[in-house]
């Protein structure tokens, strides 16, 4: 054995350990894949409900909805993300226009029923997201100080098709786009979603 | 020489070492890209909230037509960001104590600033503390998260105790303390607590709805406590003022939604916030618009402070009113107080005033009411809007659709204005003519060569009087002649003191009542017949001119304008910018005016004022048609 190598011995060790390198690198992807999912989701300190959400989503329907934060909805009767509060009121004074174009935005009351007072009940909201179509009214609606801001725009896991560059993502003009990285979360199921709420 | 080719070829000492680390570098880049790759696929968090806030478009608030009632204007800011003490991370709780000192709770501290705004001392309270109060003896009363602190005036902590009724420390929201009783706005079960001196919970107010709490979709209820001892507390998800009595029983409510009339209150909770008047009007602050509003108890809008006021993210606007009426709003994003005072309305209708001259008086129309309202803006910080009324009847009818908070008139006329109008009023100063003189007088006159040449000699002569409405020249005459049983052929109302002189020396009429301040200051220059006519005597003197208030302008605000204005002590003193200067209110009751405004009718219930007025009305033009021919009375 020489202590000295040649140039073939040289870009021969050279090949061999960037082979190591690059097998390293992808087996560390595929095990990192293998454990977690990486997927798209709104950033809500960034999101502006700009509507680029509905228009720009690969899917007809898109995948981007809007979800109710129970914890942070006050369960108003007069709800600005449900109720179009410039509208013309009725006889009782409620406004009869609504914020959703698609009539996504549902609301039941909580507890018994005071069929003379509309006042005098709490309202819970809930999205129905086989018509919601993300176009962000209502999370825009329900901003403070309106609101208590307790919607938002999420991209739903189960029905993001996982494009390799997200059409929302290219056109979001505030970035409001980003890779979550979900630790134990299913490789998407490319659509197989139900619709039923 | 064939080359070998496990040769080294071209060897060159120390080259070997050289060569070795590229291996060792691959791997360290390979590594690299992984990490990087690592790197780039981080998860990023979930983030809840902080969204930019949007504000909403501004809507427009149709104000109710002619205006409102009262107007407020910015009268300067404490704890702002300019300032030596500003607040840096928070405001929050806000309450007017004794001599009108403003306490705030911001920054984790109760700081105490002076009625005009200066900090005068600070001291912790504890981290969460969303609301204060001041109590019995100056004590200051802090709550937060299921806790009550208690204060010395100086600081010093007294004790405390727990307030709140489940496992969790309950979010109290506001505080207010009358008498034995402190009262806790607990957010957390949506009702208010009524606790004793010693923390002991002895009721509830606001259980006794069908939904046995206030309905709370900002997790808020404040509270404020009028005089006479009745609770009114925002009920934001009902869109309502509710009232109630100590022991919970409802008194009534007012407001509600609605986004296109003032009075309503916007979106889906409001009001958020509330405090009450020394008058007991009901002040009340909206978050989108943010916005400030005061209410009669009833839910007559009387004056709205608008949202180009406060930030329009303001969720709260904590509140609190000084004994003069100034509102303090506390914008709790700016962490500014704002203090606003009510505008004072005076109209002015004064022969003497420069804009409103009488054409009876002749050179000495000077005053400048301006340079007064400017002394008492800088005594008191009052503002004082003046409208000049140059037609007296304008200015009655003002009055009497509430156009104006107070009047500088002749007396008679601001009386029997206010009378009329059924608001009671009070007379802060007299002010009496430019040489000082302050007695109004009727004067008769007659021609200096002529036949009459004594009061008694009227009898059957043909009269003139001055303005009939003036009371000098009507009830003051009429007094004089009834109490001299003299009856004159003929009397008619001349429209003025000019034209009645005039009639005189045209022959028109034998003897005229006008003004003393006609004779005094006008008649001979205007008229240019120096030594005309003859005074055949005067009616008893009566206070020429004065300020009317309205009692609509709180107790210590007419306090504060009287004390401006009366003062004297100042090298600024109203002498200086007002010939004649002010007197106090010299007494005067004529019983002309009706129970309620006579000094010793102010009790008199104000139910029957109507009638009485109108009985009164009847006997007024009953005494004025003595004054009409004598074939005239005749037919009556």
């Amino acid at each position: 054995m020489t202590d000295h190598s040649t140039r073939r011995q040289f870009i021969d060790r050279s090949c061999r350990v960037l082979g190591l390198a690059a097998i390293g690198t992808a087996a560390g992807l595929l095990a990192k894949r293998a454990s977690a999912a990486a997927v798209y989701q709104v950033d809500p300190t960034k999101c502006t409900s700009c509507d680029l959400c509905r228009t720009s989503c690969v899917l007809s329907l898109s995948a981007v909805k809007a979800v109710n934060d129970f914890e942070k909805c006050g369960y108003c009767m007069l709800c600005p993300a449900f109720m179009d509060v410039t509208s013309m009121p009725d006889e009782r004074g409620i406004p009869t226009g609504r914020v959703c174009p698609q009539d996504a935005l549902k609301r039941r009351v909580v507890g018994d029923v005071d069929p003379d007072d509309p006042n005098n009940n709490y309202y819970e909201y809930v999205v129905d997201e086989s018509r919601c179509d993300g176009c962000g009214k209502c999370v825009k609606a329900c901003l403070p100080p309106a609101g208590n801001g307790s919607l938002r725009l999420e991209i739903r896991y189960d029905r993001c098709v996982e494009c390799n560059e997200c059409n929302i993502r290219i056109v979001c003009p505030d970035s409001a786009i980003v890779r979550v990285e979900v630790p134990g979360l299913a490789p998407t199921g490319h659509g197989a979603v139900s619709d039923e709420l | 020489m064939a080359l070998d080719a496990d040769d080294p070829v071209g060897e060159i000492p120390g080259a070997r070492s050289w060569r070795s680390w590229f291996a060792p570098a691959a791997a360290v880049a390979g590594l690299a890209a992984l990490v990087a790759g690592a790197l780039r696929s981080r998860p990023t968090p979930r983030l809840e909230g902080g969204r930019p806030s949007s504000p909403q478009p501004p809507l427009p608030a149709a104000l109710p037509q002619g205006g409102l009632a009262r107007e407020y204007t910015p009268a300067g800011t404490i704890g702002a960001a300019t300032s030596l003490h500003p607040f840096r991370r928070s405001l929050a709780g806000l309450a007017v104590g004794p001599d009108d000192a403003v306490f705030a709770l911001g920054d984790g501290e109760v700081r105490v600033f002076d009625p005009d705004g200066a900090f005068v001392r600070s001291w912790p309270a504890a981290e969460g503390a969303q609301c204060l109060a001041i109590g019995p003896g100056g004590r200051v009363y802090v709550a937060g998260t299921g806790r009550v602190e208690i204060f010395a005036p100086g600081g010093v902590r007294e004790g405390g105790f727990l307030a709140g009724g489940g496992q969790e420390p309950a979010s109290l929201t506001s505080i207010k303390v009358l008498g034995g009783d402190v009262l806790i706005a607990d957010a957390s079960a949506r009702i208010i607590r009524r606790y004793d001196a010693g923390g002991r919970q002895v009721g509830f107010i606001g259980d006794r709805t069908r939904t046995r709490a206030f309905i709370l979709p900002n997790g808020f209820i404040d509270i404020a406590v009028d005089e006479g001892g009745i609770v009114r507390a925002t009920d934001s998800g009902r869109h309502q003022v509710t009232s109630w009595s100590l022991d919970g029983t409802p008194h009534g409510k007012f407001g509600r939604f609605g986004m296109r009339n003032a009075e309503d209150f916007t979106g889906c909770c409001n009001p958020v916030n509330i405090a009450i008047t020394p008058d007991g009007k009901v002040v009340t602050a909206e978050k989108a618009p943010a916005r400030v509003k005061v209410f009669e108890p009833d839910g007559t809008l009387l004056a709205v402070i608008g949202p180009e006021h406060f930030d329009q993210s303001c969720t709260h606007i904590h509140l609190a009113v000084d004994s003069k009426g100034r509102l303090f709003a506390a914008d709790t994003v700016r962490r500014e107080i704002r203090v606003f005072t009510q505008i004072v309305r005076i109209g002015v209708n004064e022969p003497f005033c420069r804009e409103t001259a009488s054409n009876c008086v002749g050179g000495p129309t000077a005053r400048d009411y301006g340079a007064l309202a400017a002394v008492v803006h800088a005594r008191t910080g009052v503002v004082l809007r003046l409208t000049y009324y140059p037609v007296e009847d304008d200015l009655v009818a003002a009055i009497g659709r509430g156009d104006v908070d107070g009047a500088v008139a002749k007396t008679w006329t601001a009386l029997r204005a206010y009378d009329a109008a059924g608001v009671a009023a009070e007379r802060l100063c007299d002010i009496p003519f430019p040489d000082g003189e302050p007695g109004l007088t009727g004067v008769f006159i007659a021609r200096a060569d002529g036949p009459v040449r004594a009061l008694a000699q009227v009898s059957g002569k043909r009269l003139a009087l001055g303005r009939p409405e003036s009371y000098e020249n009507s009830y003051a005459a009429d007094r004089v002649l009834r109490g001299l049983a003299i009856e004159p052929a003929e009397c008619r109302a001349a429209g003025g003191c000019i034209p009645a002189a005039v009639s005189v020396l045209d022959g028109e009429a034998d003897v005229a009542v006008v003004s003393n301040y006609c004779t005094r200051y006008g008649l001979d220059e205007i008229l240019a017949e120096r030594g005309a006519f003859r005074v055949l005597g005067e009616t008893a003197p009566i206070p020429f001119a004065t300020l009317v208030v309205s009692e609509r302008v709180p107790a210590a605000t007419r306090e504060a304008i009287k004390a401006a204005l009366l003062g004297g002590h100042d090298p600024r003193g109203t002498e200086q910018v007002f010939p004649g200067g002010l007197r106090p209110p010299a007494p005067w009751d004529p019983e002309e005016l009706s129970p309620s405004m006579r000094k010793d009718g102010h009790e008199a219930a104000h139910s029957g004022l109507r009638a009485e007025r109108a009985d009164r009305a009847t006997v007024s033009r009953n005494e004025m048609q003595s004054h009409l021919p004598v074939e005239a009375r005749r037919r009556g």
